[in-house]
């Protein structure tokens, strides 16, 4: 099957903006296999929907991509989540030189489940403004908040993030 | 608070942070994603549409058969019901003033069928379907009548008695005749008949055989 089946406006978008969708459907579905049906099912979405009157293509697939991913990742809950994180099993990372000599595996394993513990507004607001292509103000769109509340979730993510490290490892993190 | 004035601790969180960040959110995708998604587009596309317009032309199907099926059950539940009085029009005839069985039986059946159509219950064609069948094969039986044999239509003249009974009571007709003309007495003379010529009298004795002694005759 050739993609010339495909409306030219939807594969434009398709190949503009799959890998946001993909980032943002891995960065909660933490699981290659299901970002990528997240990102089918988005793009399914959106060919069904059509994209006359869309003023912002990029905001508005974030967006379904965000409400498709948490619902993916509410669908196969949080018990297995541990067996589909590929960072933890899979051993995928892959660090510069002088990051590989400071950090170790095991605190990143760390840092990695407690945001998973963060409180969900803080977590989405760390997740997404963590995302290459995403600024605050279009993390504040999909979530639907403005830009100075997306930055003082992250602050308060990355405060609770030191607190809670703090807790495990005995060091001092004072900011 | 400047990041060069922060504890190298400190420091230190922030860029673990970032890295574990950076590792979760910024994952690249297997090779040739886009290609994978145009093609399920490809072949999902084509098909939701034949079912959107499969689904439309089968709803609009489905509510026009119903609307057919509608408007057409209550007539033919109307003829049904029309047909019934024609079938037994002829027994009505000999028998339009007498309330018998099979004038109250008849409607009743009728109105039982027609009364659990209206209330458009499931088996309403297979009532229908039996309905027919019993209003085909009603005409081979003959209707049971109150009375036997089953009485005419009255004539005129039974009628104009009828009236007349009813307008005053016949006793009181004949009594009032009575008083207007009273009875004479009829006085009937006594019947004599003379007896014929040779014929024997009545005194002389006869034998066995009712023949009259001649010696007695002869004196």
């Amino acid at each position: 099957m050739t993609a010339s089946a495909v409306a030219p406006e939807i594969e434009a978008l398709v190949r503009e903006h799959s890998r946001l969708v993909f980032r943002i459907a891995y960065s909660v579905v933490r699981n290659h296999e299901d970002a990528e049906d997240v990102v089918q099912e988005v793009f399914l979405r959106v060919a069904k929907h059509g994209v006359a009157g869309i003023a912002d293509a990029k905001a508005w697939i974030s967006r379904i991509a965000w409400r498709a991913s948490v619902d993916r990742y509410r669908q196969f809950g949080r018990k297995n989540q541990e067996e589909f994180d590929e960072r933890i099993h899979g051993g995928q990372m892959h660090f510069s030189g002088t990051e590989q000599e400071a950090i170790s595996r095991e605190t990143l394993t760390l840092l990695d489940r407690m945001i998973t513990t963060l409180p969900k507004k803080e977590r989405d607001a760390l997740l997404l403004t963590s995302i290459e292509e995403m600024s605050s103000a279009e993390a504040a769109s999909i979530l639907g908040t403005t830009e100075t509340s997306i930055r003082g979730r992250v602050f308060r993510a990355r405060q609770k993030l030191a607190e809670k490290l703090e807790k495990v490892t005995g060091m001092k993190y004072g900011r | 608070m400047d990041a060069e004035n922060r504890k190298p601790e400190s420091r230190d969180l922030d860029r673990w942070l970032d890295v574990a960040l950076r590792e979760r959110a910024n994952a690249e995708p297997r090779s040739g994603l886009e290609e994978r998604v145009l093609a399920r587009l490809a072949i999902q596309s084509p098909k939701q549409q034949f079912v959107w317009w499969q689904m439309w032309a089968a709803a609009a199907a489905i509510f026009v058969i119903a609307l057919t099926l509608s408007l057409l059950y209550p007539r033919r539940q109307n003829q049904v019901a029309n047909q019934q009085p024609q079938r037994i029009s002829p027994e009505r005839k000999t028998s339009s003033n007498e309330p018998t069985v099979e004038k109250r039986q008849r409607p009743t059946q009728s109105a039982v069928a027609s009364g659990r159509d209206r209330a458009c219950c499931p088996p309403k064609r297979m009532l229908a379907k039996s309905t027919q069948r019993a209003v085909h094969s009603e005409p081979e039986r003959l209707p049971k009548l109150a009375s036997f044999p089953a009485p005419h239509p009255e004539t005129r003249q039974e009628r104009l008695l009828a009236m007349l009974a009813s307008q005053s009571d016949i006793t009181d007709i004949a009594s009032s005749l009575r008083e207007a003309a009273p009875l004479k007495e009829i006085s009937i003379p006594e019947l004599r008949v003379e007896p014929m010529e040779g014929t024997p009298r009545d005194d002389v004795p006869q034998d066995e055989f009712g023949r009259k002694d001649a010696s007695q005759e002869r004196k």
